[in-house]
Formats: structure tokens, C-alpha cells, sequence
């Protein structure tokens, strides 16, 4: 939408417009950019660095590929409410019963639902590892995305979400789990970025 | 009562802080801007400041004439650099207008470009669709960036001499809390520390209309950001110490704009320690079969 000199008229008709415009990428798919870093790995550990302008439309199509190629996952949302997401998700062609969730956005006192255990808005590191290992223990999950390691940073100093990722993805290596980290790129999280690199079996930097 | 204006040095610094936030993504930044302003236009509707887009020519008048009541025009294309988008996002267009000379060739307009205020309201439209656009666009990670527009602002302020510099994050806080006070931004501000050791940052404003008008607004439509630009430079401050903040948990706003406001704050430290690591890999872990 753009401030043109026919004034404001076009600005309000360009409501629509900003909303409906969508992302020409013209990029590979998130599937594609996995193949081709980890295509001899049975159940890879992936860091997923995706761009903010497209965040959402490349966490769709990384959370569609996890799940056509290993079955039903769990999904972390430290960033929107599962509610939010299983909307979106449906949308996009993923069936609702692909996923559990992990909600620690949600304003909501802790409870545990047949598709989601809802933490409230837990910053803990510790709380988020204990409900991780409780929810793999209760349900049959086939990978793991956690969305996203860039909202862990905020409340927390960058060593301490390194080490936290580095004990997740060891866990589920030891279930033989694959697993998704998503980092948004924004200039905070480009020092973590390397450091996570360093015990995941691909980096895919998922869009420009 | 409320403040009906605010300094437009504190809008040319919000403005200044988004823009200079965004840089980093190249082009690719009016995606975000756009939405910025789609959102700013729906709050100016919603709230009555301008028409709606269902009275045709109406809402353009409405809206051209609350900008250059506000001493913001439009840019016309031939002023930018060749190869340049050819025209601009009303957040760069009102930074444009604030950066532009008063000197010719820019032409005189019928707008008062002297005027050292602009309403509340257009400062309110900003702050709700920096907020929208970035929740929408990134959920609660859009903080990390609200909070990099916190950190411009400071610099533009200082660079501009509103806020002068010190080494003691005390002293520059009580600095930023002064000329935000002067600036219209809340009749009064305190803080407070609470816990021990500290892990509550307890805020209490009067006459804060963030709160009362975009906070409330952004909580309601389930937003967990916080815009607060009095907030957002306090964090970058307090992030010199190692200080972190978390969610407001907890808000009251009475209907005369009073606010008290209650935030997690973590000191610094590590918060996930090797023996923290040890625990959870000893967890034993069966799945279903």
C-alpha cells in the first residue's frame, strides 16, 4: 500500500490490499532446503532460520514437511496461542489431529487438554524441559518443532538458551526424534545462531 | 486530565526508532511497514479520527487534513532518489515530512510546520500499528524488535540533545522519565523494585494514555507486546545491566488514566545451568507404544 498523491482514499482502499498481498518468495520450498543439507539423515536435528517477513509462511510449510514426513509431532508455541496456530494450520491443509502442543503464550492458569498442555505464560527454562519430557512420555510423537529459540531469547541470556537446546535435542536424539529449532533472523539472535549450528545436522536458512 | 498532545520530538524519535529498527531487512522492511500503517488506519477509523472507507472521498479529506493539522503532507515521488519505490509508507512519509528542510523547493503548504506538538491520537495510531503489525507478523518475538525501537529512540533523543547522556542507567532513567513527563506522555511516573532479590518491575503512571487507549486495546485482542516508549527505552537501559523484562502480569487502569503496572524482571544470570542440563537428561523418557 502506498501514500500516493490521490491521498488518503488509496491509502484505505490498500487495507485489503496489504492484507491480501502475499510473499512471492520465489524461493525453495523449507522441504527442499532440508534435503539437500541432510538428505542422508534418518531423524535430523534441524536449525530453521527464517526470515521475519516471511516467518509465518515458512513455519507452515516447515511444519507441513515434518509432518508428511514423520507423522504427528509436537509442536512448542512460545510465540502465538495454539489456538491461533490450529487455525492457521488447518487452513493451510494440515489435519488438527497432526499435532499436540506445548502453549506457553496463552494467558491461561496450567492445564492439560487432550491436544495441549497450556503452561500459562511460563518463562522458565526448567518448567518448559520438565512439560517437554512429560508430554513425550504421554504421547505418541514423531518429531519435535519447537517455535521458536528467537522468543526463549528474550527472557533469557543467550548461554542459557544454548545449553537448554543443546540438552532438548540431545534428549531426542536419544529417542531417535527429529526436530525442528526455529530462529527468527534478527541481529540479537545472530551470535546463538552458530552456537546452535554446532549440534544440529542442518542449518537452512529459509529464506531471504 | 489526559494530554490531548504530545512533543513532536517524541513522535519524531518513535518514528525515527521503527524505521531505523526495520533497516536491517532491507526492502523487504515496507512488508512490515505496510501492515504498520494498514493498522494505524484502522485504529484512526475505529476511534472516530477519520471517516471510514465506506464514505468515499470523506476518509481520504479526513485523513489528509488530520496529517497536515499534524505537519505532515504527502511526498511527492519526484523528491526521492532515483530508484526509489515510488512513493511511501505513511510512517516514512510522516518521518520524510519531519526530516524535510523549510527552506524551498519544497513548497509551502497550509500545514503549520512550526507546530512543536502533534495529537495524541496520531502518536496513539502509531503505537497500535506497530504493535499489530508486529504481533501479527511475529507473535511475542515482535518484542525483540519493539525493544530495538526502545534503544533508537534513546539515541535519536540524545543525539538531538532532549535527553542528555549518562553512564549511571539511573540517572539516564530518571532523565528519560523527565523529558517523557515534560513531553506529555503521562502527567507522572514512578517505579518501584519489588521482591527480594528484585523480580518485580511495578510502574505506576498518571494520566498515561497508552494504557488507557492502545495497551488495553492490544491486551484485548490478545497481544502480549508491550509498546510502552517510555517502557522500551527502560529496557534497553536496564539490558546494559543484564536486565531483563518480562510479561506484564499483572495491570490496573482506572477510568482517569491512572496505571499501575506490574512486570517479571530477571537479573542477569544464567537461568538454565549445567545442573539444570544434568537433571533433564536424566529424566527418563518412555514414550507411548
Amino acid at each position: 500500500m502506498r501514500f500516493g498523491p490521490d491521498g488518503a482514499r488509496c491509502i484505505l482502499g490498500g487495507l485489503k490490499y496489504a492484507r491480501e498481498r502475499s510473499v512471492d518468495t520465489g524461493l525453495l520450498r523449507v522441504g527442499e532446503l532440508i534435503d539437500m543439507q541432510a538428505s542422508g539423515i534418518e531423524n535430523p536435528v534441524v536449525l530453521l532460520s527464517v526470515n521475519p517477513v516471511i516467518y509465518q509462511t515458512r513455519v507452515v510449510d516447515a511444519i507441513k514437511y515434518f509432518s508428511e514426513r514423520f507423522g504427528k509431532g509436537l509442536y512448542i508455541t512460545l510465540n502465538k496461542p495454539s489456538a491461533v496456530l490450529q487455525g492457521v494450520f488447518e487452513r493451510s491443509g494440515l489435519p488438527q489431529e497432526s499435532l499436540v502442543y506445548i502453549d506457553s503464550i496463552t494467558n491461561t492458569p496450567e492445564h492439560v487438554t487432550e491436544t495441549c498442555h497450556f503452561l500459562g505464560r511460563m518463562r522458565e527454562l526448567t518448567d518448559l524441559s520438565m512439560a517437554l519430557a512429560k508430554m513425550m512420555s504421554e504421547r505418541e510423537v514423531n518429531f519435535v518443532f519447537v517455535d521458536s529459540v528467537s522468543t526463549l531469547l528474550i527472557y533469557n541470556d543467550s548461554n542459557s538458551v544454548a545449553r537448554f537446546c543443546h540438552a532438548v535435542t540431545e534428549k531426542l536424539r536419544s529417542l531417535n526424534l527429529p526436530a525442528a529449532l526455529v530462529l527468527v533472523e534478527m541481529e540479537e539472535g545472530k551470535g546463538i545462531a552458530a552456537q546452535l549450528a554446532q549440534f544440529c545436522d542442518a542449518y537452512v536458512e529459509a529464506g531471504k | 486530565m489526559a494530554n490531548r498532545e504530545i512533543d513532536r520530538t517524541a513522535m519524531n524519535a518513535l518514528l525515527v526508532g521503527l524505521l531505523k529498527s526495520l533497516e536491517y531487512l532491507g526492502e523487504q522492511r515496507h512488508e512490515i511497514l505496510d501492515k504498520v500503517e494498514s493498522a494505524m488506519l484502522k485504529y484512526l477509523v475505529e476511534t472516530g479520527n477519520i471517516a471510514s472507507s465506506g464514505a468515499p472521498g470523506k476518509s481520504g479529506r479526513s485523513l489528509t487534513r488530520l496529517l497536515a493539522n499534524n505537519g505532515y503532507g504527502s511526498t511527492h515521488p519526484r523528491h526521492l532518489p532515483l530508484g526509489s519505490r515510488p512513493s511511501l509508507n505513511l510512517i516514512e512519509t510522516m518521518a520524510h515530512s519531519a526530516r524535510r528542510p523549510k527552506s524551498p523547493p519544497y513548497p509551502k503548504r497550509r500545514i503549520s510546520e512550526e507546530k512543536d506538538k502533534v495529537d495524541w491520537v496520531l502518536y496513539e495510531a502509531v503505537l497500535y500499528g506497530m504493535t499489530r503489525a508486529l504481533d501479527d507478523q511475529l507473535g511475542v518475538q515482535g518484542q525483540v524488535i519493539l525493544d530495538r525501537i526502545g534503544s533508537s529512540m534513546l539515541d535519536y533523543l540524545i543525539s538531538l540533545g532532549a535527553i542528555k547522556r549518562s553512564d549511571d542507567p539511573n540517572i539516564l532513567i530518571q532523565r528519560v522519565i523527565d523529558y517523557f513527563v515534560k513531553a506529555g506522555y503521562a502527567k507522572s511516573f514512578r517505579f518501584e523494585l519489588e521482591g527480594a532479590p528484585p523480580d518485580t518491575f511495578v510502574s505506576r503512571y498518571e494520566s498515561a494514555r497508552y494504557y488507557t487507549n492502545v495497551f488495553r486495546r492490544t491486551q484485548k485482542e490478545g497481544s502480549a507486546l508491550l509498546a510502552c516508549p517510555l517502557c522500551l527505552i527502560g529496557h534497553s537501559i536496564w539490558a546494559t545491566e543484564g536486565w531483563r523484562f518480562g510479561d506484564v502480569f499483572e495491570v490496573r487502569i482506572s477510568s482517569g488514566g491512572n496505571v499501575l503496572a506490574k512486570a517479571r524482571i530477571y537479573p542477569e544470570g544464567e537461568r538454565f545451568t549445567a545442573k539444570d542440563a544434568l537433571t533433564f537428561s536424566q529424566i527418563e523418557v518412555r514414550p507411548p507404544s
